[in-house]
């Protein structure tokens, strides 16, 4: 494996090939997966998210070029994994582990910007207000107690036959 | 004009001051969430678009001024929802197994969502733009808009409806699933990111993290199937446009 090539994979494997190869000269190594790290697993999201949207414009897909971007990465992590460097016990502690739990993890705010646009809609929503709401949360109820219904009944049905 | 007057001009036209605001209202928000022991009444969604959309109105700064500097929180939607390959990869066999019910679940409920929303805001009398509008409400933000403005409707008005719709599910799920008495975290998650997308599945991701994970799957899935859906129901509703 060529070591340009080694240093990207990098961002998959929770050690990076650094630990493996002592330096010779003896001085202590920065034991982990090079500069930068987060910068390329950062990196990495992006440029599945630019593929997917690409995909999605150029065959006119009906599918959101990021979740077309999610299923990129996931078909990646696969490809990553027949060659041993990551799996789904360690991907946690891996630079790309890191940053895209770390994005996750504040997943709430990303909704603030879009949110903040009732205030340009202030009129619309005064005038069918109640009926807007009243439609939203009967809708979400209904949405919510068949989803989980479903899901649960067929659960049942799979276990009981498998 | 006063010095501190002349500041506040130069800094409410920064992109800065409004970042900033957004991500300093969004950690006392969560900080309060996180005080109440993330009881799903206090939503911390919900906390920092009251208070940001409140400053806004009182210094009288258009939407467009703050957008200029929340866009930078606004973009990280896109590489975040590619972010969710890794807790899907990490618990994919637990997630294989549950195939078969995520499909019928993904089916029964995207359906309910479409049909129930534009239901029920035809018999209270919601004009048809609106109606359009609010068509795609459990779809994430940025494809809810597209398929609104294809269809005749308002995207901006979709925005909020969409960030309304999450909040509601978010705050709705927990002592929904509690009083049905589901212990299935998998068929909660499924039912949070389904019904409440990318808000839900922040919710969901709190609770449990296998709750997360297929929450995030079905706000995926349901984005493309009601991509797909919508244009026909509405049709059904509406007929041709």
């Amino acid at each position: 494996m060529d070591e340009s090539h080694d240093r990207f994979l990098t961002v998959f494997v929770d050690h990076g090939p650094l630990q493996r190869n002592e330096r010779a000269d003896g001085r202590a190594h920065q034991p982990g997966w090079g500069p930068n790290a987060m910068l390329r697993a950062f990196g990495i999201l992006l440029a599945c998210q630019l593929a997917g949207e690409t995909l999605a414009r150029a065959l006119a897909l009906p599918m959101p070029g990021p979740v077309i971007g999610l299923v990129m990465l996931l078909l990646l992590l696969f490809a990553v994994e027949r060659r041993h460097l990551v799996a789904a016990a360690t991907v946690d502690e891996t630079p790309l582990g890191k940053v895209s739990n770390g994005l996750l993890a504040m997943l709430g705010i990303l909704f603030v910007p879009a949110g903040v646009g009732v205030i340009q809609n202030l009129g619309l929503l005064g005038e069918y207000g109640a009926a807007l709401f009243a439609t939203l949360v009967i809708s979400t109820v209904l949405t919510l107690v068949v989803t989980v219904w479903v899901f649960v009944a067929v659960s049942k049905l799979v276990e009981r036959d498998g | 004009m006063s010095a501190p007057f002349s500041l506040w001009v130069y800094l409410s036209t920064t992109p800065l001051l409004w970042l900033t605001l957004t991500v300093v209202i969004w950690i006392l928000a969560d900080w309060l969430a996180q005080r109440s022991g993330r009881n799903p009444f206090v939503n911390p969604v919900m906390i920092a678009i009251a208070t940001v959309s409140a400053i806004l109105l009182a210094s009288g700064t258009p939407y467009g001024t703050y957008f200029n500097g929340a866009q930078f929180v606004h973009f990280l939607l896109g590489p975040t929802t590619v972010a969710i390959a890794i807790p899907l990869y990490k618990n994919w066999s637990v997630v294989r197994r549950k195939a078969l019910p995520m499909v019928a679940a993904l089916i029964a409920g995207t359906v309910t969502s479409i049909v129930s929303a534009i239901a029920v805001a035809v018999a209270l009398g919601v004009p048809r733009s609106v109606v359009i509008s609010l068509a795609p409400k459990s779809v994430t933000a940025a494809v809810a808009m597209g398929i609104s403005e294809n269809l005749g409707g308002v995207p901006a008005l979709t925005a909020v409806l969409v960030v309304f719709t999450g909040v509601l599910g978010a705050v709705i799920v927990t002592p929904l699933m509690n009083a049905m008495g589901l212990r299935d975290y998998a068929a909660r998650g499924f039912a949070a990111g389904l019904a409440a997308h990318g808000i839900g599945t922040a919710r969901a991701f709190v609770v449990d993290p296998v709750a997360g994970t297929f929450a995030g799957i079905a706000m995926g899935l349901s984005a493309v199937l009601a991509s797909l859906l919508i244009p026909v129901i509405v049709h059904l509703f509406f007929g041709a446009a």
